[in-house]
C-alpha cells in the first residue's frame, strides 16, 4: 500500500530527529543561599571534614577570654590539649602537650609561617599575635599537615590565623584593668576600602603589663600588628602581615615537690637584696656566700627574659587559569633576646685563655667570686618561602609545592655586670661584659647554626563516589641541613673553633580518607609519618656533632563526626608510635649528651561536642583518654658501669590519662556569660613514675553586657573576667621532667620541677568601636 | 539500454551497476545529513550546560517559573475572564504571581506575548475563536477562556494570520494547560524543599587551606535532578574564583538527598535542571 520511499524515509527521520531535541531544558534558579562560617558550642568547635583529627577555636571563643591570653590558654578546652599557664594573664608563658608530645615537638605557624625556635623548636606563645586580631586557632592533634613548614613536629601542628581587615572604617579600643596592676590598652584602626575598593588594611598597637602573682617583678609587653589585603581581581589577591612584639618579663621560679610541700605557695625568687661585697684588692670576695639564708644570685631582678621579635608574612594568590592557582608565600622572622639568671663567676682560671676571667669587680685582683648576670642570648634571622601550585578538576585536587627556608641562628652567652642594688646593668646583656683571658667577651657558648630546609611536597585530594568519599594522599620530603660553626668559648668541650654539618632526609607520607555516610555523618581515618630533626645543640655537645637519628612518629587516627542542626560532635581513636625519643644520657665513656632512648606507644580517644545556640545557650564539652607508655628501658652509665633503669611499661611523662572540659555559654540580647570547667588528671614527672602530681579542676568565669550604640560609638561592651574562680591551689605545670626522682641503684635521681597555679584573678574590660 | 558495442564493456557494467542503485545513491546525502544530525544531537547537551538558558536565570526565588498565569497576566483590565474562577480551582494561586513578568517559563512561546496584550480585549473573541479549532474541548469558548485561552492567547495574537496552523502544531506543548497552575504551585513548593535541603547541608569549608586563606565568594552550581530527586548531573555554572569554594559547593549539592518531584511539577519532564547560588563568607 503505502510504499515508503527511501528518500521520504530519510527526510522524515531527519525531521523527526529535529523535533526530538526541540525538547529544550528549562532551568530553575532556586535562589541564593548564604553560607557563613559558624560558631558552635561557644566557638570551640566547627564541623570538620579533614581526614586527620582536627579541632578549631573561633573568634567567639577568643571573645570570652581575657585580652592578654596566650594561644595556649585559648586552646586549653580542646580535646587532647594539656595546656598550662604560669599566671592568669598569659604574659609569662606556659606549657603545652598533646598526646604526650611537648610544645617543642609540635609545629606552630602564624598565617602559614613557622614560629618554633629554629634550633630547639621552643615555642613562646606570649610573643605572638594580639588576641583581638586573632581569627582562629586550629589544632591538628597528631598528624602534621603535609604542606606545613615544620621539621620538628612529631606531634602534629597548631596554626594561628590572624583576622583580615574590615571592609569599613573603624577604630576599635579595648581597655582592661585587673588585679596585680594588670592593664592592657589596645587600639586598632581599620581603613575600610581603599584604592578603588580593592584594598583594606588595619594597624593596631597594644601595651600590657602585669605583676607576678608571687615574688617580685612583672611583665611588660608592647605589640604592633598590621595587615594589608589587596584583591587585585577575582581570584588574585596579595596580603601582607606584620607583627612586632617587644616584651620583658621577670621569670617565675620553678619549684620542686619538696619545696612545695613546705607550704609556702608564694615561694619565688628573693625579693630583697643583701647588698654587694666591697671589692678589696688582694683578698678574695666571695659573693656566693648566702646572707641570712638569702643568695644574692637569687634576687628576682636578675632573672629576666627580654625579647623582641618581628614576623612579616606575604601571601600572594594568583589564578593562572580556571582551576589552576599559584600561591607564593614568603616570610621573614627576626628574633633577638635572652633568658638571663643571676650567677657567680670566678675570676682567674687556669685553663685556656678563653675560659679564664679577668677582673670583674675592679679591685685589681682575680681572686673573687663575683655576682654576675648570665644571659643566654639568641638572635635569629629566618627567611623562607612556600610556593604551591594548586590544580583541580572534578575528581582531583592536586597541590604541588616547595618550602624553602634558611635560618641563621646565633647563640651566645655573655656574662655582664650587676649594680649595687642587685639590678643588671643591661638586661639585654649588651654592656659591662666579663672579659676572658684574651680580653674578648667571655662567653659560656658562642655558636652559629645555619639550618637550610628544602621540602618538596605533593598532595592529591580525590573526590569520589558522588562526593561522598574524599581520599587524601600526600608526601613530603624534607631535606634538612644544619651547618654549625663553633667559636671558642668557655663552654665545656667548646673551647676550639670547629665547623660541623649534619643532614637529615626523610620521606613522610600521609594517607587518609573521609567518607560521608550521610551529609551529617562522616567517618575518617589517616596514617601519617612525622619527624623531628635533632635540635641544633646536638651539634655542640661535648662529644661533638653526634650522629643521632631524628625522632619519628607514625600517627593513626580513626574517627567519626556528626554535624546537624543542633549538635556538632567528633570522636577520634588514635594510636601513635613514637620512635627514637631523644633524651640526655651518659655513655660508657662518661660523656653526657643526647641519645635516642627508645620508643613510646600512645593510644587513646578524643571526644568533643558542641551545641548550636538555643535561646542563647550553648554548651561545649571535650573528653580525652590517653594511654602513653614508654616502650624501652633507660640505659646509662655510672662510673663506667651500665645501669638499666626499668622504665619500660611505665606511663610516659606529663601525659594525663584523663582530660575533660565543659564550656557553658550564654549570649542573648545584651547579656553574655561564659563558664569554663577543666579537669586534668594525674601526671607523672619522672620516666620511672616515682613522682607525680595529682589531678585538678579549675574554673573560669566571664560575664558581660553590651550597651546600646551611642552616636558614633558602636558595640560598647563591658566584660568582667575571673580566672580560677574558686581560688584553688595546686601544682599545674611540669617544667622539667627527669628519669627518676628517687634514684635507681647507683644512678642518682634528680628532682623534677613545677610551677604552681595562679590564684583567683579578676579583671574588667571595656571595649568600643568608633565607626 | 542499448550501448554502442564500441564502448568498453567494463565501464558499461559499472554504469549499469550505478544505475541499479540510483535510488540509494540519491538518498545518500540525506543519510549523511541524518548521521551528522544525530551526532550533533549528542553534543547539544554540552552546549546547554554553558550558560545556556539565560532567559530564566535572574529570577530569584519568586517561584512559579511557569507563566500558567498567562490567564491573568494579560493587562488586568481585561476582566472578561470572570468565568475563570469557575474553571480550575488552582487559578487562585496564580494571581499572587502576577508581579513577575513571567516571560520565564514557556521558553518557546513567550517571546512576543507582551506587545499583543493591549489589543487583547478586541482579540479576545478572536482568540476564543482561534482556540476553538485546535481544541475540541474549546466549544464552550467563553468559559475555557478562563485558563486556556490566555495561554494560547499570547502566542495567538502575535501572528493572527498563520498562527492557526502553527498553533495547531504548537498547541501540543500548550495542551497541558489546565495543569499549569497545579504545576506552578507544586514546583514552588519543591523549590522550597530544595532550598531547605541545601540550607541543612551547607557548610563553610574547614581544613588547613580554608583556615589560612579564609575564602569568600559566590558560586553558581547547576544540577539536574530526576523525578526521584537524585542528582543526575551537576557542575559549576559560574565560578567563585576560589577553587575551595567551588569544590565545597559542588560537594554540598552532590551529597544532598533531595525529595522526589511532586506529581504535578514539570509535567512530562524526566529531569529538570536547577541552579543555585551559594554565597560563602568566613565567620565575622
Amino acid at each position: 500500500m503505502f510504499k515508503p520511499r527511501l528518500l521520504t524515509v530519510l527526510i522524515g527521520s531527519l525531521i523527526a530527529s529535529g523535533v526530538a531535541f526541540a525538547d529544550t531544558v528549562t532551568t530553575t534558579n532556586v535562589g541564593k543561599i548564604d553560607v557563613q562560617g559558624q560558631a558552635v558550642g561557644a566557638g570551640q568547635i566547627v564541623a570538620e571534614d579533614s581526614d586527620k583529627a582536627r579541632s578549631q577555636i573561633t573568634r567567639s571563643a577568643i571573645d570570652n577570654a581575657l585580652p592578654t591570653e596566650s594561644p595556649y590558654q585559648l586552646i586549653d578546652m580542646l580535646p587532647g590539649v594539656n595546656a598550662t599557664s604560669q599566671d592568669a594573664t598569659g604574659l609569662f608563658g606556659g606549657t603545652l602537650s598533646i598526646r604526650g608530645f611537648n610544645s617543642d615537638q609540635i609545629g606552630f605557624t602564624i598565617d602559614g609561617a613557622p614560629v618554633n625556635d629554629s634550633g630547639n623548636y621552643a615555642v613562646y606563645p606570649q610573643e605572638y599575635v594580639d588576641s583581638e586580631n586573632l581569627e582562629q586557632i586550629f589544632v591538628t592533634q597528631g598528624s602534621t599537615d603535609t604542606d606545613a613548614p615544620h621539621i620538628g613536629a612529631t606531634g602534629g601542628n597548631i596554626g594561628i590565623v590572624s583576622s583580615n581587615p574590615k571592609d569599613y572604617f573603624r577604630i576599635k579600643g579595648v581597655q582592661t584593668f585587673g588585679q596585680l596592676n594588670m592593664y592592657k590598652t589596645f587600639a586598632r584602626l581599620d581603613t575600610g576600602k581603599l584604592f578603588n575598593d580593592t584594598t583594606t588594611a588595619y594597624f593596631s598597637v597594644s601595651k600590657s603589663a602585669a605583676d607576678k602573682w608571687r615574688g617580685d617583678g612583672k611583665a611588660d609587653r608592647t605589640h604592633i600588628d598590621a595587615k594589608i589585603v589587596s584583591k587585585l581581581s577575582p581570584g588574585n589577591q596579595v596580603s601582607l602581615g606584620i607583627l612586632y612584639n617587644d616584651a620583658t618579663n621577670n621569670f617565675f621560679k620553678r619549684v620542686t615537690k619538696s619545696q612545695y610541700d613546705k607550704g609556702d605557695y608564694n615561694y619565688d625568687y628573693a625579693t630583697t637584696f643583701p647588698g654587694r661585697l666591697t671589692p678589696v684588692n688582694g683578698t678574695a670576695q666571695d659573693e656566693s656566700k648566702t646572707v641570712n639564708g638569702v643568695s644574692r644570685s637569687d634576687y628576682y631582678a636578675l632573672q629576666v627574659n627580654p625579647f623582641r621579635n618581628a614576623l612579616v608574612t606575604l601571601n600572594g594568590s594568583f589564578q593562572l587559569a580556571n582551576n589552576l592557582r599559584l600561591d607564593i608565600s614568603p616570610y621573614y622572622w627576626y628574633g633577638y633576646g635572652n633568658g638571663s639568671f643571676g650567677t657567680y663567676l670566678k675570676e682567674g682560671g687556669t685553663g685556656v685563655p678563653v675560659t679564664q676571667v679577668r677582673d670583674l669587680n675592679g679591685d685589681g685582683d682575680t681572686l673573687d667570686n663575683v655576682l654576675m648576670y648570665r644571659s643566654s642570648v639568641t638572635k635569629t634571622h629566618r627567611p623562607g618561602i612556600t610556593t604551591k601550585l594548586n590544580w583541580q578538576n572534578d575528581v582531583h585536587k592536586v597541590v604541588l609545592g616547595l618550602w624553602y627556608e634558611r635560618a641563621d641562628h646565633k647563640q651566645t652567652q655573655p656574662v655582664t655586670g650587676v649594680d649595687a642594688s642587685g639590678h643588671p646593668i643591661s638586661i639585654w646583656g649588651e654592656s659591662a661584659y666579663a672579659l676572658d683571658g684574651n680580653g674578648n667577651i667571655y662567653q659560656g657558648r658562642n655558636y652559629q647554626t645555619i639550618t637550610t630546609v628544602v621540602q618538596p611536597f605533593i598532595m592529591d585530594t580525590m573526590t569520589l563516589a558522588d562526593d561522598r568519599l574524599k581520599l587524601n594522599v600526600g608526601i613530603r620530603m624534607p631535606h634538612t641541613t644544619r651547618q654549625g660553626t663553633n667559636y671558642p668559648s668557655a663552654g665545656r668541650g667548646l673551647n676550639n673553633y670547629y665547623e660541623v654539618s649534619r643532614t637529615y632526609n626523610e620521606v613522610l607520607p600521609s594517607v587518609g580518607a573521609t567518607y560521608f555516610l550521610t551529609p551529617e555523618q562522616s567517618i575518617f581515618g589517616n596514617v601519617t609519618k612525622n619527624f623531628r630533626a635533632p635540635a641544633n645543640y646536638t651539634l655542640f655537645d661535648p662529644g661533638r656533632a653526634e650522629d643521632i637519628l631524628p625522632e619519628t612518629s607514625t600517627n593513626i587516627d580513626l574517627g567519626y563526626r556528626y554535624d546537624s542542626k543542633f549538635v556538632t560532635a567528633s570522636a577520634t581513636a588514635f594510636y601513635v608510635n613514637y620512635k627514637n625519643r631523644q633524651a640526655y644520657a651518659i655513655d660508657e665513656n662518661g660523656i653526657g649528651q643526647n641519645y635516642n632512648v627508645g620508643n613510646v606507644h600512645t593510644k587513646g580517644l578524643e571526644l568533643e561536642a558542641g551545641t548550636k545556640p538555643i535561646n542563647g545557650f550553648s554548651v561545649y564539652g571535650s573528653l580525652t583518654y590517653t594511654d602513653a607508655v614508654t616502650a624501652s628501658d633507660y640505659v646509662t652509665y655510672v662510673s663506667g658501669k651500665q645501669i638499666v633503669v626499668p622504665t619500660s611499661g611505665k606511663h610516659y611523662v606529663n601525659t594525663p590519662k584523663w582530660l575533660a572540659a565543659v564550656d557553658l555559654n550564654y549570649q542573648q540580647g545584651r547579656f553574655f556569660g561564659n563558664f569554663k570547667t577543666r579537669y586534668t588528671g594525674l601526671r607523672y614527672s619522672t620516666v620511672l613514675n616515682d613522682e607525680s602530681i595529682p589531678g585538678y579542676i579549675t574554673n573560669d568565669l566571664s560575664v558581660g553586657y553590651k550597651f546600646a550604640d551611642a552616636g558614633y560609638f558602636k558595640n560598647p561592651t563591658l566584660r568582667f573576667n575571673v580566672s580560677n574562680l574558686f581560688d584553688r591551689k595546686y601544682l599545674n605545670s611540669i617544667e622539667g621532667t627527669t628519669v627518676t626522682a628517687l634514684g635507681y641503684q647507683t644512678y642518682k635521681g634528680s628532682a623534677p620541677t613545677y610551677m604552681p597555679a595562679a590564684p583567683r584573678f579578676a579583671s574588667v574590660t571595656f571595649s568600643a568601636d568608633f565607626q | 539500454m542499448h550501448w554502442p558495442q564500441s564502448l568498453n564493456s567494463g565501464f558499461i557494467k559499472m554504469i549499469e551497476r550505478i544505475f541499479k542503485i540510483r535510488e540509494w545513491l540519491a538518498g545518500l546525502p540525506a543519510l549523511i545529513a541524518l548521521i551528522f544530525v544525530i551526532l550533533g544531537a549528542q553534543t547539544i547537551k554540552v552546549l546547554e550546560s554553558k550558560p545556556a538558558a539565560p532567559q530564566i536565570m535572574q529570577l530569584s526565588m519568586v517561584s512559579l517559573p511557569e507563566p500558567p498565569k498567562p490567564i491573568e497576566p494579560p493587562p488586568e483590565p481585561i476582566v472578561p475572564p470572570t468565568p475563570e474562577p469557575v474553571e480550575p480551582p488552582p487559578v487562585t494561586p496564580a494571581p499572587p504571581v502576577l508581579p513577575e513578568p513571567d516571560t520565564a517559563a514557556p521558553v518557546v512561546e513567550i517571546k512576543k506575548p507582551t506587545p499583543p496584550e493591549p489589543p487583547k480585549p478586541v482579540e479576545h473573541k478572536k482568540i476564543v475563536e482561534h482556540k476553538a479549532p485546535p481544541k475540541p474541548v474549546a466549544k464552550p469558548e467563553p468559559k475555557p477562556e478562563a485558563k486556556e485561552p490566555p495561554a494560547k492567547a499570547e502566542p495567538a495574537p502575535v501572528a493572527p494570520p498563520k498562527p492557526p496552523v502553527a498553533e495547531q502544531v504548537a498547541p501540543k506543548p500548550i495542551a497541558p494547560e489546565p495543569k499549569p497552575n497545579l504545576s506552578a504551585a507544586a514546583e514552588a513548593s519543591y523549590i522550597a524543599k530544595v532550598r531547605a535541603d541545601l540550607e541543612a547541608n551547607k557548610r563553610y569549608p574547614t581544613g588547613r587551606e580554608a583556615s589560612l586563606t579564609q575564602p569568600s565568594g559566590t558560586v553558581r552550581i547547576w544540577m539536574t535532578l530526576n523525578r526521584q530527586g537524585e542528582v543526575v548531573d551537576s557542575g559549576i555554572e559560574q565560578t567563585s574564583h576560589a577553587m575551595l569554594l567551588d569544590r565545597t559547593a559542588l560537594s554540598t549539592v552532590r551529597r544532598s538527598n533531595f525529595a522526589p518531584f511532586p506529581a504535578d511539577s514539570w509535567p512530562g519532564a524526566a529531569t529538570h535542571r536547577f541552579t543555585v547560588d551559594l554565597n560563602y563568607q568566613p565567620a565575622q
